[in-house]
């Protein structure tokens, strides 16, 4: 092999190689270090061609409070993240730029809403024109970049998808986010990650307390 | 020079036949027949070492996705990453061993290119995997596709050339937004990073060009396929105004292209592209001779409609004026190289340009004038049928001369359920177009029994 090739070859596989480490120690990084949050969310389960089967996670993107008024499908969205008083996390803003101060994530904005779904605020909008948070409008957004898919060993793929929907009030989504870039950490089943949940046959301590607690 | 596959096995049976009949000597039929294998050209099968080798990439790549897609979470998130490395860390070992060992051979490059293209890919789905990127396809095939670029040029790869325009075009398609409210059609920045991957792809397509002939290698007519149909298919999805204008270009492009640098091809299947694009261009113009396609898209395109044109139209029109100005530069620059083109297709963007015009001028008389459109409309593209079946007639391709027959056919009975004529005139103007079919018919008969005859003159021995 002549010498020019050689060295555009070992070129080619340094950058080649810097793609799957640039992928780990990005994750680790915000896994290490990012500040963690919990979301409500349900998941079912679909088939990726590419790295087989995954929880499809769902939490709630819909009606985001958000001052600008000519947001297009499909445009880039920051999302503000606060904490309720019950302990999740839920999107407090979308925005047209990241903002200064706080966490936040990035996604595509899938839908302006115009009507509010919020029946009392269709009712006050009548008389005031704006939403009861003093906001004209919301915006439905996509998921944010890497927080829709939970990957999951194939055996375990559809027991995973009916314990969700079976614990769907007790199941939570615990995320790390650093400027903006997030990773999922885990999902919990009431007090127990979920693969673990799983190789327990499904069975949690905690599961008395939630059926209590939802009657 | 190389013999023609097919060619050479023919040349031998009838060599075979001159023996039997003994018009040659058996020493000397003997001596053809070396000749001949000496000169045959192996590429049938190097083509299929090249396509095997590349079907086993594929199809061992499947298997290493399937694997790794079983989730092996029970392993430790370091192993995994580390597994993460080992199909590329593979396929680097098998290109580095293409170089060193197999530098020549077609197959090896084609075949470990595509391998590891597909591994750098199961990388980044193993790490993905691991750390739950879900992500979304867009950013796996950006960073796919911006890793395979130096594959084109290392060792001048081209199969991948196709995965890599299939993940381009899904790339640009993952992005259409439709607008169910308003009927739209829009993109995000996709569409750019489109037209970024086809430019990196050019200079490997043009340094497969062999600009001293007029016979292409099975590199350069492949790519030009595939580039061909990715970015007519790209166009017809982005582009936001002079739909009709841009097609025709863009067929008059690859059209005078095929002919200037591929027309030297023997057989028909090896001038597929300058057959296809002159029929994608007739059939433009075939439909462009509906009423509908008059009103709409032809004068809501006229570029007498300036003022109601956005942003995204007026580039897509700039960039429309820059490319058929590269277009006909290149036409009238090489002019002795497009004798033998059919200028009436090379023209066919100037006709709908004059039209657009005519349409503006008159339209400043009268109001109901679509008509006149729509003549001379019909009649370019009639007066085209009749040249394509004269010159197959005279070049005695009968290809040619179906051709043409049926895009007549297809002009007749377009205009047969469309035409707004009264029973009578409908009924005479269709059966003076019979007649002329039979004078056709008569003119090609004469030429069949002058053919009959010659060969029963060579029987006969006269």
């Amino acid at each position: 092999m002549e010498n020019k090739r050689k060295w555009i070859f070992i070129g080619y596989a340094v950058l080649v190689l810097l793609i799957p480490t640039y992928m780990i120690t990005s994750s680790a990084d915000i896994l290490g270090n990012g500040k963690l949050y919990k979301f409500r969310m349900e998941g079912y389960d679909p088939f990726d061609f590419f790295r087989g089967n995954y929880l499809d996670v769902r939490i709630n993107t819909d009606n985001i409070p958000t001052d600008k008024e000519d947001w297009k499908p499909g445009e880039r969205v920051y999302l503000t993240i606060d904490v309720g008083s019950d302990g999740y996390a839920f999107f407090d803003e979308a925005l047209e730029e990241p903002p200064n101060s706080g966490d936040y994530m990035v996604s595509r904005v899938d839908r302006v809403n115009r009507l509010s779904r919020d029946i009392s605020s269709f009712f006050l909008r009548g008389l005031l024109g704006r939403r009861r948070d003093g906001r004209a409008r919301t915006v439905d957004v996509e998921m944010p970049n890497n927080l829709g898919k939970y990957f999951i060993n194939e055996d375990y793929a559809l027991d995973g998808e009916h314990a969700l929907r079976q614990r769907r009030n007790s199941s939570s989504l615990y995320v790390k986010v650093k400027n903006g870039n997030v990773r999922i950490q885990e999902i919990y089943v009431g007090k127990k990650p979920i693969m673990e949940y799983l190789e327990d046959g499904g069975n949690d301590e905690s599961d008395r307390e939630d059926i209590f607690l939802q009657f | 020079m190389l013999l023609l596959d097919n060619v050479s096995e023919y040349l031998i049976g009838f060599t075979e036949r001159l023996e039997d009949k003994e018009i040659v000597s058996t020493e000397l039929a003997g001596k053809i027949r070396k000749y001949i294998r000496k000169e045959e050209s192996p590429s049938r099968w190097h083509l299929f070492l090249v396509f095997s080798g590349m079907l086993g990439a594929i199809t061992f790549s499947a298997g290493v996705y399937s694997i790794s897609s079983h989730n092996w979470y029970d392993f430790p998130v370091w192993l995994r990453c580390t597994l993460g490395f080992v199909p590329t860390l593979a396929a680097l070992y098998f290109y580095y061993r293409m170089l060193t060992k197999h530098p020549n051979s077609v197959a090896w490059i084609e075949a470990t290119s595509l391998f590891l293209m597909l591994m750098i890919g199961a990388s980044i789905a193993i790490i993905s995997q691991v750390f739950h990127m879900g992500g979304d396809y867009e950013d796996f095939i950006l960073t796919l596709l911006f890793a395979t670029i130096p594959l084109f040029y290392i060792k001048r790869a081209s199969g991948i050339a196709a995965f890599y325009l299939l993940l381009a075009l899904l790339y640009m398609a993952l992005d259409i937004r439709i607008d169910l409210f308003n009927g739209g059609v829009q993109f995000g920045g996709n569409s750019v990073w489109f037209w970024i991957f086809i430019l990196a792809l050019l200079p490997h397509y043009y340094m497969s060009l062999n600009t001293k002939s007029k016979r292409q290698s099975l590199r350069f007519r492949f790519l030009t396929a595939i580039l061909y149909v990715s970015i007519f298919w790209a166009l017809m999805v982005s582009v936001e105004s002079n739909l009709l204008l841009w097609a025709l270009t863009y067929n008059v492009g690859f059209y005078l292209l095929t002919q200037r640098y591929m027309g030297g091809h023997f057989w028909l299947r090896l001038r597929f592209m300058s057959v296809w694009t002159q029929i994608a261009i007739a059939g433009l113009l075939l439909l462009a001779t509906s009423r509908y396609v008059i009103m709409s898209t032809l004068r809501s395109d006229s570029i007498f409609n300036m003022d109601d044109w956005d942003g995204g139209q007026w580039y897509y029109f700039i960039l429309l004026v820059v490319i058929m100005a590269g277009v006909y530069y290149n036409y009238f620059k090489g002019k002795k190289h497009f004798v033998d083109s059919n200028q009436l297709i090379i023209f066919a963007p100037g006709l709908i340009i004059f039209l657009m015009i005519l349409d503006f001028l008159v339209g400043l008389v009268f109001d109901d004038y679509w008509w006149l459109i729509s003549l001379i409309m019909n009649a370019y593209v009639f007066f085209l049928a009749v040249t394509v079946m004269v010159s197959g007639s005279e070049q005695g391709r009968y290809g040619k001369l179906l051709y043409g027959l049926a895009l007549v056919a297809l002009l007749v009975t377009f205009r047969y359920f469309d035409v707004d004529l009264g029973f009578i005139w409908k009924g005479l103007l269709f059966m003076l177009f019979g007649g002329a079919f039979f004078l056709i018919n008569m003119f090609v008969k004469e030429k069949v029994d002058q053919i009959q005859r010659n060969k029963k003159r060579m029987i006969d021995g006269k």
